[in-house]
């Protein structure tokens, strides 16, 4: 029997290429390997054991280049396996000190379970490349994956430069097909940032859809007769698909969401800040404390006292809040498919980082959820948007405004007096890098080896993460010395390319750091797909 | 402005770019706001020289502005709205947690000043960033109502006497909206347009008044269009849908609530008859 409707869970997973190699360890590299701990791996647990189990489901993942580029990179898996094996080591001292403690003694032993089963499977089953554990989850039919930007640039503010969307995309498209053997269908527009025009070049890479804000659908011309619950075909041709409110502020809202509630781990209490003991010091980076990872408290409340943390109330509360989640859709769907004539796609996106890193029960909720969607009602069935664009496919046409899904839905995030500043010199450096493309059609040697690197160093130049972090105030010298330091590359090997005269002791310095993207291709700086 | 609650004034003052509110009582936020509207529209903080108006004999034309249609906005319970500013806030603020290496309070640590380098020191002068090769002058939309203008003059450009304008295209007409003076060679501006306009598109010019009084063009950057806040007027007979259904769907949809999170003062009209 044919469901109602439609659920699209679209998780969007990226960070910003981090790797140091001319460093013995890293603060920022921690960025990953903490994702890898509570998101991806917990992620591929779940998605693994529903296939086991014969669940149906479908999910929808945008894995973005430069993510995919760290977790297939030698160096950050061997790094992540010294940070799971640093923890393991502090796990067992963590356990002697609390071993009079029944309240967070628990919890440590809760912790050398997860990480010591993590660690196994990130060796015997992921073979330490956890992408290849997403592509047989994809190769199997259970989830789509859909790319992104290649370093995450945000359109609206780069497409000044048309050759840089270009590039973005080509980098984008050629990633894809290297690590996951197939061309991508879908894109998650970084930030879901879009600008009219850009569906024509995503129709020139081949890709059928992309993601929207609700106001990109609400607001789109002619008026969306199903408002954001069935996708709209753009003016070129690429479908548009509308975020639905009522799903996101269920999961996202501090208030009235899920991830608050006083059972789930509390994110800002870590024992790097709270537990004062050598095995704990070994974890700081040179002697400054960071999050560990391990935090043992519950969230409790809106105070500042947190009690243990106590996992087999949390898990209970996840199976609660997936059934709660799934009475609504339900809901939702009964009313949308009453009143149209077609069946209703609510479409759900959501960081995939949220689930897991900031509300550590995310996997598990999602998990019940998926259960309890293909087990105990038939109303709504999850669907991924390129299998509704199969089979459901005759779209309405209109145009979707300008919009993201940054917070005021424009561009004020990424273009605001903390960030404005860098604008001018990504497009002076994109229209010389084009102009560089025109001079020499056919390099080779050291011209080459000049303008590929000045290429990468342009697109990591690019990424939106730097304005982000700046305008959010997380690390924002890091992002400040990232950007600069990718502009002061790309000029150095523009000018080499210039002139003639290579430094090809640095060259290969740079290259072997910013090492992203081997099969780079200057050429994808034009105003047409570079093949 | 006595009906509405404090919830209500603050976000007024918000959206109008007031500072310092916070703290204060209802009678004194509303003769705050009251005296805002009172005064001429203010620009945003000034990082450039300050706007002077516009003089001498123009060639252009002027054209009258139309008033935008009655919208209608459809009412949202107070208790909804006020918890809308906060979701856009919260979504950001989980999105940075990925970056989030220490509980807020405990300050920052720049990974370059701990990390012990195990690699020689490329001695890059990361503080010396290439100079523009020629001059620039560029828009970018912000947001409804705003947009940012950059220029960037090779060094030695006279910057005398420089002005930069933006202009608004309608038909052949080119209407001035707004004027600034340059005192530097390298800088920026956000002009405000005001959100209730649909201002077409949009020109930036950089150049100087002649001694006619004409307005000489230096550098000309156009076409920059300020994306609406407002949903479309139009229906399409094939998808049609009537504008009691699409208004209900719209608010249904989280069009309303969605609307005030982003801070818009009103995210729905109705078809003009």
């Amino acid at each position: 029997m044919d469901p109602k409707g439609y659920l699209a869970l679209v998780l969007h997973a990226h960070l910003p290429f981090v790797r140091h190699p001319e460093h013995e360890r890293f603060l920022e590299e921690d960025w990953f390997f903490e994702a890898l701990t509570e998101t991806y791996l917990p992620l591929l647990d779940v998605f693994e054991r529903l296939a086991h189990d014969g669940i149906h489901f479908r999910v929808t993942m945008s894995l973005t280049p430069t993510l995919l580029s760290m977790m297939t990179d030698p160096l950050l898996q061997a790094r992540y396996l010294r940070y799971l094996d640093e923890r393991i080591e502090a796990l067992a001292h963590e356990r002697q000190r609390t071993a009079h403690d029944p309240y967070f003694h628990p919890v440590t032993r809760f912790y050398t379970d997860l990480y010591t089963r993590l660690r196994q499977r990130f060796i015997e089953h992921d073979r330490m490349d956890v992408s290849q554990s997403f592509r047989r989850l994809m190769e199997a039919g259970h989830l789509d994956i859909i790319t992104c930007g290649a370093t995450h640039g945000y359109f609206p503010l780069l497409a000044v430069n048309e050759e840089s969307i270009y590039a973005q995309l080509s980098m984008a498209v050629r990633t894809h097909e290297r690590i996951l053997g197939r061309r991508p269908r879908g894109i998650w527009l970084p930030e879901c940032g879009y600008k009219p025009g850009v569906d024509r070049i995503l129709k020139e890479f081949g890709i059928d859809y992309f993601l929207l804000d609700s106001h990109g659908l609400l607001n789109a011309d002619p008026r969306p007769k199903y408002g954001v619950h069935r996708p709209v075909r753009t003016p070129a041709g690429p479908a548009a698909f509308g975020r639905d409110y009522e799903s996101s502020k269920q999961v996202w809202s501090a208030d009235e969401g899920y991830p608050g509630d006083p059972q789930y781990r509390e994110f800002y209490r870590d024992a790097g800040f709270d537990v004062e003991a050598p095995h704990i010091e070994k974890l700081r980076h040179a002697g400054v404390r960071t999050f560990t990872g391990l935090k043992y408290h519950r969230i409790t409340g809106k105070t500042d006292w947190k009690e243990p943390y106590h996992p087999g109330w949390a898990r209970d509360r996840a199976a609660e809040h997936a059934g709660h989640f799934l009475f609504n859709r339900q809901q939702q769907v009964n009313w949308l498919s009453s009143s149209f004539d077609r069946p209703p796609v609510v479409v759900a996106p959501y960081d995939a980082e949220l689930f897991g890193h900031w509300w550590f029960e995310g996997p598990q909720w999602i998990d019940f959820l998926l259960r309890k969607l293909a087990c105990d009602q038939q109303d709504i069935r999850t669907i991924t948007p390129s299998e509704y664009l199969d089979r459901f496919g005759d779209l309405q046409s209109a145009a979707p405004p300008e919009c993201s899904w940054g917070a005021g839905g424009f561009h004020e995030v990424w273009l605001n007096g903390s960030n404005d500043w860098i604008y001018p010199y990504l497009h002076a450096a994109a229209e010389r890098m084009s102009a560089l493309v025109q001079r020499f059609p056919d390099a080779d040697g050291s011209l080459r080896w000049a303008l590929d690197q000045s290429a990468r160093e342009l697109l990591l130049a690019q990424s939106s993460d730097w304005a982000f972090i700046m305008k959010t105030a997380t690390s924002v010298d890091y992002a400040v010395r990232r950007f600069r330091t990718h502009l002061h590359r790309f000029d150095r090997c523009a000018t080499m390319a210039e002139s003639g005269h290579y430094d090809e002791g640095y060259l290969r310095e740079i290259t072997a750091r910013d090492s992203l993207f081997p099969d780079m291709d200057y050429r994808i700086f034009q105003t047409r797909p570079h093949r | 402005m006595d009906k509405k609650t404090l919830d209500e004034l603050r976000r007024l003052a918000r959206a109008a770019g007031l500072r310092g509110y916070s703290g204060l009582r209802k009678k004194q936020l509303i003769e705050l706001l009251t005296k805002q509207k009172a005064s001429s529209p203010a620009a945003s903080t000034p990082k450039a020289a300050k706007p002077t108006p516009a003089r001498g004999k123009s060639a252009l034309r002027t054209t009258t502005v139309r008033q935008p249609a009655q919208k209608t906005v459809p009412q949202v319970p107070a208790a909804t709205a006020a918890s809308a500013e906060h979701l856009a806030n919260t979504e950001q603020h989980i999105e940075s947690a990925k970056f989030e290496m220490a509980p807020p309070g405990s300050g920052h640590v720049s990974s370059a000043s701990i990390a012990v380098s195990i690699a020689p020191d490329l001695h890059e002068d990361i503080e010396t960033l290439p100079a523009p090769s020629e001059s620039v002058l560029c828009l970018l939309p912000q947001k409804p109502g705003v947009v940012h203008a950059y220029w960037a003059l090779q060094s030695g450009a006279p910057i005398k006497e420089l002005r930069l304008r933006l202009c608004r295209m309608s038909g052949n007409a080119i209407e001035l909206m707004s004027e600034i003076e340059i005192a530097n060679s390298r800088g920026h501006w956000y002009f405000q347009v005001g959100e209730s306009q649909q201002p077409g598109s949009l020109v930036a010019q950089l150049g100087s008044y002649d001694a006619s009084g004409a307005f000489v063009t230096a550098i000309r950057r156009g076409v920059a269009r300020i994306p609406s806040l407002y949903a479309s007027a139009q229906t399409d007979r094939r998808w049609w849908i009537s504008d009691d259904e699409f208004r209900e769907m719209y608010v249904r949809a989280g069009g309303v609530t969605r609307g005030e999170q982003l801070l818009w003062p009103g995210s729905f009209s109705s078809r003009q008859r």
